[in-house]
C-alpha cells in the first residue's frame, strides 16, 4: 500500500519536474532547481528564470488544482450515483459554466474581463447544479436525476448553439479557445483566488469522505445508520460543483480526467475507501493534467495542440476499458 | 384518400422541384446586344483570382476560395446577349449579366471596394449594419441579411440582388454561398485575406471592378495606391541602405487564455512590416498561410525583446487596458519602452474598425503610418491615420 503512494508521489513529482522543463527551450531538472531556489524576484533576471516564473510555474500550478479537483469532484459524483460514467459534467456543471461563459465573451463588453468571465462561468456552473439541487429534493432516485442533468446540458447546449448565431465570427473564435481548455490562461493575479476556491473543494471532500464511504453501501442501509441522506446528497453535490466549477471557470471545460482517474486510482490502489481514494484520486488527476499538458507542447512540434484533445486522448482508452470490464 | 394524398406528395414534389434554381441565372433580358468596350485588367500583384477578357463575355476565376479549397470559383461575366461558346461553360460557372445593377455584401472588408469604386448606390444589403464603419454607408436603409452561420437566406432572396459577395471557409456550417448557390443567387467568393501582400489584397478592387464594368476606375485607383506604396518602400529601402541603420524588430497580435496567433511569413501583414522597414520574428515561417498558433512563453522568448508591438484588442486605448487583461504583457520590451501601437485609431463604439474596412484598400496609407512609427524622420508631416500610440 505504502509503495502505492510513494509511486504516485512519484509520478507528480515526474509530471511536474516534465512541466517545469518543456517548452520553447527544455530546461534541465538541476537549473530548475537553482531557479526555483532563487526564487521569483530574482530567479527573473535570466529568461529562462523569467519564463519559469511566469509562465511554468503558474500553468503547473493550475494544472495541478485543476486535475485534482475534476477528480475528485468526478469520484464524488461516481460514488453517488453509483455510476460508472458519472462525473461532475453530466450533472450540466460544465454546460452551465459554457453557457455563463459564452454570455460574457459572445454578448457581454470588454470591460468585464477576466474576472467577468471566470465570474459567468462559475455562476453558470452554480446556477444549473442549484437547479439540479433542486430537482433532487423532488427525484428520490439518483438515476433520475442523472438523466435531468443530461437533459439540462442538452437544452443548455441547445441555447449556446442559438447564442453563437449572434456573435461576431471574431468571439465566437474566442469562445471555442475558451471551450478547448487551457491552463494557460491562468495569471499570478488570479491564482490565489482559484487556489482557495479548490483548497476550500478538497478540505470539504475529505471530510465527507466518510459518509460517502457509507453511501457507498446504499441510500437505504445509510438511511438505517442514522445518516441525513438528503441534506448529505445536496452537500455532495455543491462540493463536487465547487470542485468542477471552479476549474471550468478559469480553463475552461476540460474532458475525460473527470471521469478517467476515480477509475484508474481504485484499480492502482486496490481500496474503495474514499478517505484514502480521494487524496489518491487527486494525486493522478495532478499528474495526468500535468502530462497532458506537456504533450499539447512535446507532440505539437512548436505548435500548442489544444488540451482537450489530449486529455481525450488519454482518457478515451481508460473508459472504453471502464465499459468492457463492466460489460463482462 | 389515397388520392388526395397523391395529390399532396404531387404538390409537393412540384413545390420543392419548381423552387430551386439551375444554380445559373443568366439574366438575358437585361444585356445589350452591342457589346461594350472595356478595357481589359491585368492583375499583377493578387494571386487569389484572374481576369480574362473574350468576345462578349469575361472570365474570372477565383484560384484559391479558401485556405484548402479543391476547386476554384469560376465566374463567366457577360457583356452583351451573345451566345457563350461551349468552352466558357467548361468549369461549372456562375453565369451573370454584367454590370450588375444590386450587391449585396456579407463582409465590411468588400464595402470599401464597392465605395472607391463609385458603386455603394448598388449596394441593397449588408450582413450587419453594426459592422460598418462608413458613416455615409451606415446612415443608408440598407437591408441586413445576417453574416456567415446566421444568414437569412429568405431576405437575399426577397431582395433579389445580382450579386452576393461573400467569403468562405470551406465549412458548411458557416460558409453562406452553399444556400445561396442552391437557390440560385451568384455568390462572389472574396478570398483577398490569403494575399501574402497588402498590394495584392487591395488589387481585390479589380475583381468587383469586374462585376461592375469599371475596370477603367479601378485601375486608376490601383495605380495611384500601387505608386504611393512601391515608391515609399524604395524610399524607406534607401534608407535603410545609405544610413545603415537598424530595422527595429517587431511583435504583432496579442494572447487569448495563454496563446498567440501570430501572423506567419506568408501573410500580408509580415510583408507590410518588411516593406515598413521592419524586422518581424516570425518572417521565415512560410510553411503555412494565415496565422501560426503559439504558446505565451514561446512568443516571450523569442519576441520579448522586440522594439514595437502592434495590433493589440480592439478595445485597448491604453497599456493599462492591455495589463489588466493579462499582466504578463508588463514582460515585454516594447511595454517597457511604451512603444504599443494599436491600429484602433478609427474605431466607433461598437467596435467596428475602419482599419478592417476601408485599411483593406489603402495599404499605402497603412504603410505610411508604419513608416512614421518606425522611422519617423522620413515622414515628418504625417499624421497617423489607422495607429494610435498606447498611452500608459
Amino acid at each position: 500500500m505504502i509503495g502505492r503512494w510513494i509511486a504516485a508521489v512519484t509520478l507528480l513529482l515526474g509530471a511536474i519536474i516534465l512541466s517545469l522543463g518543456t517548452g520553447s527551450t527544455a530546461i534541465a531538472p538541476a537549473e530548475l532547481l537553482t531557479l526555483l531556489g532563487r526564487g521569483f524576484g530574482a530567479g527573473a533576471d535570466s529568461q529562462n528564470g523569467q519564463i519559469l516564473w511566469l509562465f511554468r510555474v503558474p500553468k503547473a500550478l493550475v494544472a495541478i488544482m485543476a486535475g485534482s479537483a475534476l477528480s475528485v469532484s468526478g469520484l464524488q459524483m461516481q460514488t453517488l450515483f453509483r455510476n460508472p460514467l458519472a462525473d461532475p459534467f453530466v450533472l450540466g456543471v460544465s454546460a452551465g459554466a459554457s453557457l455563463g461563459a459564452a454570455l460574457v465573451i459572445v454578448l457581454g463588453g470588454w470591460w468585464l474581463g477576466t474576472w467577468g468571465l471566470v465570474g459567468a462561468a462559475f455562476a453558470g456552473a452554480m446556477g444549473t447544479s442549484l437547479l439540479v439541487v433542486w430537482v433532487a429534493h423532488r427525484l428520490r432516485q439518483s438515476q433520475a436525476l442523472l438523466i435531468f442533468g443530461l437533459l439540462l446540458g442538452y437544452a443548455i447546449a441547445a441555447v449556446l448553439a442559438i447564442l453563437l448565431q449572434f456573435g461576431a465570427a471574431e468571439r465566437i473564435q474566442r469562445f471555442v479557445l475558451w471551450s478547448s481548455g487551457s491552463f494557460g490562461g491562468v495569471t499570478w493575479r488570479d491564482l490565489p483566488t482559484m487556489a482557495i476556491a479548490t483548497g476550500l473543494g478538497h478540505t470539504l471532500a475529505l471530510t465527507l469522505a466518510q459518509p460517502l464511504n457509507v453511501l457507498l453501501l446504499g441510500e437505504a442501509y445509510a438511511q438505517s445508520l442514522g445518516m441525513a441522506v438528503g441534506p448529505m446528497r445536496l452537500a455532495l453535490i455543491l462540493n463536487s460543483t465547487l470542485l468542477a466549477a471552479t476549474t471550468t471557470a478559469f480553463c475552461g471545460p476540460i474532458s475525460f480526467i473527470g471521469i478517467a482517474v476515480p477509475h484508474l486510482s481504485a484499480g492502482l490502489l486496490k481500496t474503495g475507501d474514499r478517505r484514502l481514494l480521494i487524496p489518491f484520486c487527486a494525486l493522478i488527476g495532478a499528474a495526468l493534467a500535468l502530462g497532458s499538458d506537456s504533450l499539447t507542447q512535446i507532440l505539437g512540434g512548436g505548435i500548442v495542440l489544444p488540451l482537450n484533445a489530449i486529455t481525450a486522448l488519454l482518457g478515451t482508452p481508460i473508459v472504453i476499458g471502464i465499459i468492457l470490464r463492466s460489460a463482462k | 384518400m389515397r388520392g388526395r394524398w397523391l395529390v399532396l406528395v404531387w404538390v409537393t414534389v412540384w413545390l420543392v422541384v419548381g423552387c430551386q434554381g439551375s444554380g445559373v441565372r443568366p439574366a438575358v433580358s437585361s444585356l445589350p446586344e452591342a457589346c461594350p468596350t472595356v478595357p481589359p485588367l491585368v492583375v499583377r500583384h493578387a494571386k487569389g483570382f484572374t481576369i480574362s477578357y473574350h468576345e462578349g463575355y469575361k472570365k474570372v476565376t477565383v484560384t484559391m476560395p479558401w485556405l484548402g479549397a479543391a476547386q476554384p470559383f469560376v465566374y463567366i461575366l457577360r457583356l452583351c446577349d451573345r451566345p457563350l461558346p461551349a468552352a466558357a461553360l467548361a468549369d461549372n460557372p456562375q453565369v451573370l449579366a454584367v454590370p450588375v445593377r444590386s450587391w449585396i455584401s456579407l463582409s465590411s472588408t468588400h464595402l470599401a471596394a464597392l465605395t472607391m469604386l463609385d458603386a455603394d448606390d448598388h449596394l441593397i444589403g449588408v450582413d450587419a449594419l453594426a459592422n460598418i464603419h462608413d458613416p455615409q454607408l451606415k446612415r443608408r436603409s440598407l437591408l441586413e441579411v445576417g453574416g456567415s452561420g446566421s444568414l437569412n437566406v429568405e431576405r437575399v432572396l426577397a431582395a433579389k440582388p445580382d450579386v452576393v459577395s461573400a467569403f468562405g471557409v470551406g465549412s458548411p456550417q458557416f460558409d453562406a454561398h452553399p444556400q445561396l448557390l442552391a437557390a440560385g443567387v451568384p455568390v462572389a467568393i472574396v478570398s483577398d485575406y490569403l494575399e501574402e501582400t497588402p498590394l495584392g489584397r487591395a488589387e481585390w478592387i479589380k475583381f468587383f471592378a469586374a462585376f461592375l464594368n469599371r475596370e477603367a476606375q479601378a485601375e486608376e485607383l490601383f495605380q495611384g495606391i500601387e505608386t504611393r506604396y512601391q515608391s515609399l518602400r524604395q524610399r524607406v529601402r534607401d534608407r535603410l541602405k545609405g544610413t545603415g541603420s537598424q530595422r527595429p524588430t517587431v511583435l504583432v497580435n496579442f494572447a487569448i487564455r495563454g496563446q498567440w496567433f501570430v501572423p506567419s511569413g506568408r501573410s500580408y501583414v509580415a510583408a507590410l512590416l518588411a516593406d515598413a522597414g521592419a524586422e518581424y520574428f516570425w518572417a521565415g515561417r512560410r510553411e503555412r498561410i494565415g496565422s501560426i498558433p503559439l504558446d505565451w512563453e514561446t512568443v516571450l522568448r523569442t519576441a520579448g525583446t522586440a522594439d514595437f508591438w502592434l495590433h493589440g484588442e480592439n478595445h485597448w486605448q491604453s497599456l493599462s487596458d492591455a495589463i489588466a487583461q493579462d499582466e504578463r504583457y508588463q514582460a515585454l520590451r516594447a511595454v517597457q519602452l511604451g512603444q504599443v501601437y494599436n491600429n484602433n485609431r478609427r474605431v466607433l463604439d461598437n467596435g467596428s474598425n475602419d482599419y478592417w474596412e476601408r485599411g483593406v484598400m489603402e495599404p499605402d496609407v497603412i504603410l505610411q503610418d508604419l513608416v512614421t512609427i518606425f522611422h519617423p524622420q522620413l515622414l515628418p508631416g504625417h499624421r497617423l491615420v489607422y495607429y494610435r500610440r498606447l498611452g500608459p
